[in-house]
């Protein structure tokens, strides 16, 4: 029997266990499946597979370029695929594709009409959802107070960043969607407002029931939050695997470089996967790498440490720090 | 769609700026010279109508309804919870006619007053016809702003749509004309501001003027469907 004939099981399921259903039962949610993408010559896409599950925090991880942008954007149906196909919560064609898109909220970017107060923002979009009109004003409300942003009458154009991102995700979560998709959420937010945000993430999931899919170029943001992740490198999903993969047996390595494009050439020529690149310079010399590879039995510890290491300044003959030591 | 063009009214209405140019719109009518000959009043009308009016309600309209969303990104939004892009264009379109409708109603209302102020004497039938003359600008402003559309949409740019929104109003029409005096062939008459033109003469002829659901058929119609089948492919950023 398929899962939708047993939807009212499940629901059955999820009420007695909450918080627990992704252990009882795996019903794919969103599915990919060898979807492509070119631009011009480029391809940047190259037959991505990825499955999330209901329940799942996803955490889509990859450097800049990777193609996470390029996935969200397939999944919303912003951008024309070049082959593959999409699933939401099942959905077999184009129209079903499209009424269940709505099932979807998002966070990507700031869309919000510059001259509109927060609670007018949520208003348009609450409306375009089709949100009763007597419920938008309590759902507002609502939606302001989870991301903890005072509904106050300034315009849009004045806000912080940090506000921004709070509206974003209190538009992302208007009428609780089924699906939560969070495009880099903590990008430009002070150390506080990136706690929140993840403490927020693992919220919506427990309390109210969400699937989210959360991407960074950052593994070190999402190793604690998301329970699954698909690490992304040149177009597709290379690997697909668990907090409890990533702790036992995958390894990471943080390393300070001075020369990028040397580094690059020596890890990948080590067999060495880039997982994160962080863009910010500790200062004018250095760059900051933290790096995941294969399960230990691909690729043994000691020939991780020697590609980090000929990757190293020489001067910082020191070897690099394995994951456990490394707070990311 | 009915949602997006609720959600879209409702906050346009309350921008300042289409207040503005309303605002702009009404000033500048009351100040427009109208008090010649009597007989020259509706044409006078027609001159505010053609060079002023329907510029100060296209760009309020157009600003509101495509400008805002290419600034702000939110159309990215609606089309990413479910709304399919080409519902998406006649929902557009269909704000657009929303929108414009009230200035050229108000336009009308103005009429009267300045009527009224200047104590000008007009027939009913001359206020019948200004009503006919002022929902055929209506007509052609919707057929001058659908063609805008495509190109702000595949260009994905304002400015290339107000350019084509001035070219439509202003330069396309005598250019039209001169090329039908020069080659004696009827390309200002097969254009829609050929037709709309003719369907005025015929009602005030009080004839049936075919021309209208000719010039919406032949024009709106295709521009949205060919605006709908470009932007199915068009690439949005996130």
């Amino acid at each position: 029997m398929s899962i939708d004939k047993e939807w009212g099981n499940y629901e059955a399921v999820n009420q007695i266990l909450p918080g627990t259903k992704s252990s009882l039962i795996t019903e794919a949610v969103i599915q990919l499946k060898d979807i492509k993408k070119r631009y011009g010559r480029h391809q940047v896409l190259n037959g991505v597979n990825m499955q999330v599950n209901r329940g799942d925090i996803y955490g889509l991880i990859g450097k800049n370029g990777a193609g996470k942008t390029t996935i969200f954007k397939m999944i919303l149906g912003l951008s024309e695929m070049n082959g593959g196909t999409v699933s939401i919560t099942g959905s077999r064609n184009t129209r079903e594709l499209l009424k269940n898109r709505n099932k979807i909220g998002f966070l990507v970017g700031a869309r919000f009409y510059k001259y509109l107060s927060a609670r007018e923002n949520l208003y348009y979009y609450a409306t375009v959802k089709g949100i009763p009109k007597r419920e938008i004003s309590r759902e507002i409300k609502r939606v302001l107070e989870l991301v903890e942003l005072p509904d106050t009458k300034k315009p849009f154009k004045n806000f912080s960043l940090g506000m921004m991102q709070r509206l974003g995700i209190a538009n992302a979560i208007l009428g609780n969607p089924e699906i939560l998709i969070l495009d880099e959420p903590t990008n430009g937010l002070d150390p506080q407002g990136i706690a929140d945000v993840r403490h927020m993430i693992k919220r919506f999931r427990d309390e109210f029931n969400m699937t989210v899919i959360v991407s960074s170029h950052i593994l070190g943001e999402l190793e604690h939050t998301a329970d699954r992740f698909g690490i992304v490198n040149e177009g597709v999903v290379v690997r697909e695997i668990t907090q409890e993969d990533l702790k036992d047996k995958h390894q990471a390595v943080e390393i300070v470089i001075d020369d990028l494009p040397k580094a690059r050439e020596l890890l990948s020529a080590g067999g060495v996967q880039i997982l994160r690149e962080v863009e910010e310079r500790s200062s004018l010399e250095d760059y900051y790498f933290n790096l995941i590879t294969p399960p230990k039995e691909e690729m043994p510890a000691e020939t991780l440490k020697k590609a980090a290491s000929d990757a190293l300044p020489e001067e910082d003959a020191a070897a690099p720090a394995e994951r456990e030591d490394t707070p990311l | 769609m009915r949602r997006m063009i609720h959600g879209d009214l409702r906050r346009i209405f309350r921008k300042p700026g289409y207040h503005v140019f309303a605002a702009i719109l009404y000033l500048w009518f009351l100040f427009w010279t109208i008090d010649a000959e009597p007989s020259e009043n509706i044409e006078h009308i027609h001159d505010f109508v053609n060079f002023v009016g329907i510029m100060l309600i296209s760009l309020p309209v157009l600003l509101s309804v495509y400008g805002d969303e290419l600034h702000s990104g939110t159309m990215q939004g609606v089309i990413g919870r479910g709304l399919s892009r080409s519902r998406l264009i006649l929902g557009k379109f269909i704000d657009c006619a929303c929108l414009s409708a009230p200035l050229f109603f108000g336009l009308y209302l103005m009429i009267h007053f300045k009527s009224f102020l200047m104590e000008l004497v007009l027939t009913p039938r001359q206020y019948e016809m200004l009503a006919v003359y002022l929902a055929l600008r209506w007509t052609k402003l919707l057929i001058i702003l659908a063609i805008t559309a495509f190109f702000i949409l595949m260009g994905w740019n304002m400015v290339v749509g107000i350019l084509a929104d001035f070219l439509l109003i202003y330069i396309m029409e005598p250019v039209l004309l001169a090329v039908q005096e020069e080659t004696h062939i009827a390309v200002l008459d097969v254009s829609f501001y050929g037709l709309l033109d003719r369907g005025y003469a015929a009602i005030e002829a009080g004839n049936t003027a075919w021309q209208l659901p000719a010039a919406i058929i032949l024009y709106i119609c295709p521009v949205l469907l060919l605006t709908a089948v470009c932007f199915r492919r068009k690439e949005l950023s996130l």
